[in-house]
């Protein structure tokens, strides 16, 4: 996996820069008063400025138009500034207004009982403006808002649509974070195994068991922001589909972890994006890797088999030329026929021997796919002693195999390999004409298979070492073999979660005895007799 | 010979496979044509039309598996394989592709004859050329009474249930050649069973032990390890 961090970046964030601003400000009382009171003063100097103009004009003009703009001017600060500033506008534009331009002028003093209705509606209709102007304007800040969210959010999806490494993810991150909250930012990603882990200088800002906690226990829906809260930092899982991807841990600078309800659903969006983001990624990295593994695979088989059949090509045109010579007309004479049948059992041996370097380099390099199907085991047995046909000609073969064992998960190919390596074994081991024993019972561990003789045995100590590589025993006739056929041997079995070991009889000869485990066999659905 | 010659298409490009091939073929009566690539042998067989044909899996220019499914796009000559590779997925294809049996190399010349014996008397069979029996087939001690559906073994009777005697007429119609799993899943019980080769094994068992004399060591019933089944008489 990739372990990386960021920091949400202050310069140029707009929001950020904003509230630091004022946060030098407020290090000066007089600014600070100054600063709070500006939309105010601004009311003051515009209603002040408007009844400067008007006054030379009362004259001319009709009270109610004098009204209107008093008006216009309310609506115009609702519209643009905040409440209590168009609050103030009003009430000071009445104040004004009856003061300058309802007769008896420069006085607050009413003479006709009209007036005082005009007052109160004056009032009423500035309220009303004011009010109203204050929902357009708070809805306008809204939308705003809203479209900015969507907007960084489009952008967000833009850009990590398009990546295609994780750490390409930090980047456009750091950016969004930076844009929609002010925060520090840090992404943990966890390893293979599901532990975040890492050595970077970040690190001590970050509370890592509290993540790995947040990491293993926040599955399937995002929780609650609050109870993500640790040291003033917020905690929140990455989720994918499967599991969770990493953890974004957001120290906010100001707000001690507390977000806004509009922050809250923007994280949400996003964080449940990066997740998503990063598990295609994780599920593409995967992809790829299987396509590698397959790819060098196919190129190993293809080699193997390609030397397989490179070496066996002229061997079998060998062997099948001794044979033509053998049966050809008019017949050869017998020592001719005699040496060929020699030239054709040393063919065969060396193709032997060719097939298990090939076989143990296929398992050397653990290419082997094995083709599982449910087998019957006498079967396998029995085409391994019908392929091992000329060797273990002159020996006496037992097969004792009770038809209670019941089926066995396995390569038949290898297996078949398995039981002829190890009868070849035996017949390069023991003398022609000795007894080879093949038994096969139902045990708690296993189906137990013995591969017996009563031949000389195996070396005292030996019963090891005869499973290593180019190991040999000392053989019968001189046959030597390359010394892979037992090691052959061992690989298969490991492969099909079984055992092998060998030992000597109390009555003489060798005994390897190899242990299957015993699967979930599948049910076959038997007739039943009739009489045909 | 009264017959007329049997002729032979071989198609391999092993020098040295295809002279010894060739020279068994021919001391045993055969006419033998020789091609040394795909292309040059499906024009061979094109124009010759010879009663079988000899296919090396392993050509240089062509897919052997592809040769056979374009062979038998347009005739009915038995094809016997040959493979030089232990992968056993290779011949299971060019069966299941249309090909009537395989060999694989080294083989010697009595395998060789006895394969041809058995995929040219298949061919006579189905053309009705070959009488059978009276509906009697004999292997080993065992009887096999196709007209009764009765089968015995050294004179006494065998009861064998509906599915091991129908797997039974199949090895005994097609005897001294290989039937893949799923031909013979299909045969017996249908498509669906392709996929579940543990259920032929298992009847296979069965057959055996009340058929060969030594189950474990059967004489006719015999394995092609990942391929199939075979009946040697």
């Amino acid at each position: 996996m990739f372990e990386s961090s960021w920091a949400g970046d202050r310069v140029g964030d707009h929001l950020a820069c904003r509230v630091e601003d004022s946060l030098k400000l407020m290090k000066n009382p007089q600014y600070a008063i100054l600063t709070a009171i500006k939309d105010e003063l601004l009311v003051i100097a515009l209603i002040g400025m408007t009844t400067v103009l008007l006054l030379p004009l009362h004259t001319h003009l009709l009270m109610i138009n004098i009204l209107m703009v008093y008006l216009i001017l309310v609506f115009l600060v609702a519209l643009k500034l905040h409440g209590r500033a168009s609050i103030l506008a009003s009430f000071l534009s009445i104040a004004i207004y009856f003061y300058f331009f309802v007769p008896p002028h420069s006085s607050f003093e009413i003479i006709e009982l009209q007036y005082l209705l005009t007052l109160a509606l004056m009032l009423l209709i500035a309220m009303i403006t004011t009010h109203l102007a204050s929902g357009l304007r708070n809805q306008v800040v809204i939308a705003e808002n809203r479209e900015r969210c969507i907007r960084s959010l489009y952008e967000l999806a833009e850009e990590l649509t398009g990546i295609a490494s994780p750490n390409q993810i930090i980047h456009p991150c750091r950016r969004f974070v930076s844009d929609n909250f002010d925060a520090h930012g840090v992404l943990i990603f966890p390893d293979e195994t599901g532990k975040l882990s890492g050595e970077a200088n970040w690190l001590n800002l970050v509370n890592l068991p509290w993540a790995q906690r947040i990491l293993d226990e926040n599955m399937g829906t995002l929780p609650d922001f609050r109870t993500c809260l640790m040291e003033g930092s917020l905690y929140i899982p990455l989720q994918g589909s499967e599991k969770n991807q990493g953890i974004m841990v957001l120290t906010l600078k100001q707000t001690d972890g507390v977000l806004s309800g509009e922050q809250e659903s923007l994280l949400r969006m996003s964080v449940t994006f990066m997740g998503l983001v990063l598990e295609r990624l994780a599920y593409a990295a995967r992809e790829r890797k299987a396509l590698l593994e397959i790819d060098s695979e196919r190129l190993r088989n293809a080699l193997l088999a390609s030397l397989s059949h490179d070496l066996r090509t002229p061997i079998a045109a060998m062997a099948g030329m001794a044979d033509a010579m053998q049966w050809s007309f008019p017949p050869l004479p017998q020592t001719h026929q005699t040496m060929l049948g020699g030239i054709r059992d040393q063919i065969h041996l060396i193709l032997s021997d060719v097939d298990k370097l090939l076989d143990m380099a296929r398992l050397h390099q653990d290419i082997v796919t094995l083709h599982k199907e449910w087998q019957v085991l006498e079967e396998v047995v029995g085409s391994a002693l019908k392929t091992s046909g000329d060797v273990l000609r002159g020996y006496i073969i037992d097969v004792t195999m009770g038809s209670d064992i019941p089926l066995l998960e396995m390569d038949a190919t290898m297996v078949e390999r398995v039981f002829r390596n190890l009868l070849e074994n035996v017949a390069r081991h023991t003398p022609v004409g000795s007894r080879i024993e093949l038994a096969a019972h139902v045990a708690e561990q296993g189906v137990v298979v013995h591969v017996m003789d009563n031949g000389p045995g195996i070396p005292q100590g030996q019963e090891e070492a005869i499973f290593s590589k180019f190991v040999h025993g000392k053989t019968i006739a001189g046959t030597g073999g390359v010394g892979l056929g037992l090691s052959i041997v061992r690989a298969v079995v490991r492969a099909h979660g079984g055992s092998i070991r060998a030992e000597n009889r109390k009555e003489g000869g060798a005994k390897f005895e190899i242990i299957f485990p015993l699967g979930k066999p599948p049910t076959v659905i038997c007739d039943t007799e009739v009489n045909l | 010979m009264s017959e007329p010659q049997q002729s032979v298409v071989l198609i391999e490009d092993e020098k040295m496979i295809r002279r010894y091939v060739a020279m068994a073929l021919s001391a045993n009566g055969f006419k033998v044509w020789e091609s040394e690539t795909a292309q040059q042998g499906l024009m061979e067989t094109a124009s010759r039309r010879p009663d079988l044909i000899i296919l090396d899996l392993g050509l240089p220019d062509r897919d052997g598996v592809d040769v056979i499914r374009e062979l038998r796009l347009w005739c009915e000559i038995p094809i016997l394989v040959l493979s030089v590779c232990t992968e056993e997925m290779q011949k299971v294809a060019a069966l299941d592709a249309g090909a009537d049996d395989y060999l694989t190399k080294p083989f010697g010349v009595p395998e060789l004859h006895a394969r041809i014996r058995a995929v040219l008397r298949r061919r006579a069979r189905r053309d009705g050329h070959e009488e059978n029996e009276g509906g009697i087939f004999e292997f080993g001690d065992v009887q096999v009474d196709m007209v009764h559906r009765r089968v015995s073994r050294g004179g006494t009777p065998v009861h064998l249930t509906p599915i091991e005697y129908h797997i039974l007429t199949l090895l005994v119609a097609n005897v001294g050649l290989v039937l893949t799993h799923r031909f013979i899943l299909q045969k017996v019980w249908g498509p669906d069973y392709v996929e579940r080769p543990h259920y032929l094994r298992v009847f296979m068992a069965g057959l055996r032990r009340k058929i060969e004399e030594n189950s474990s060591n059967p004489k006719h019933l015999m394995t092609e390890t990942g391929i199939g089944y075979r009946l040697v008489r």
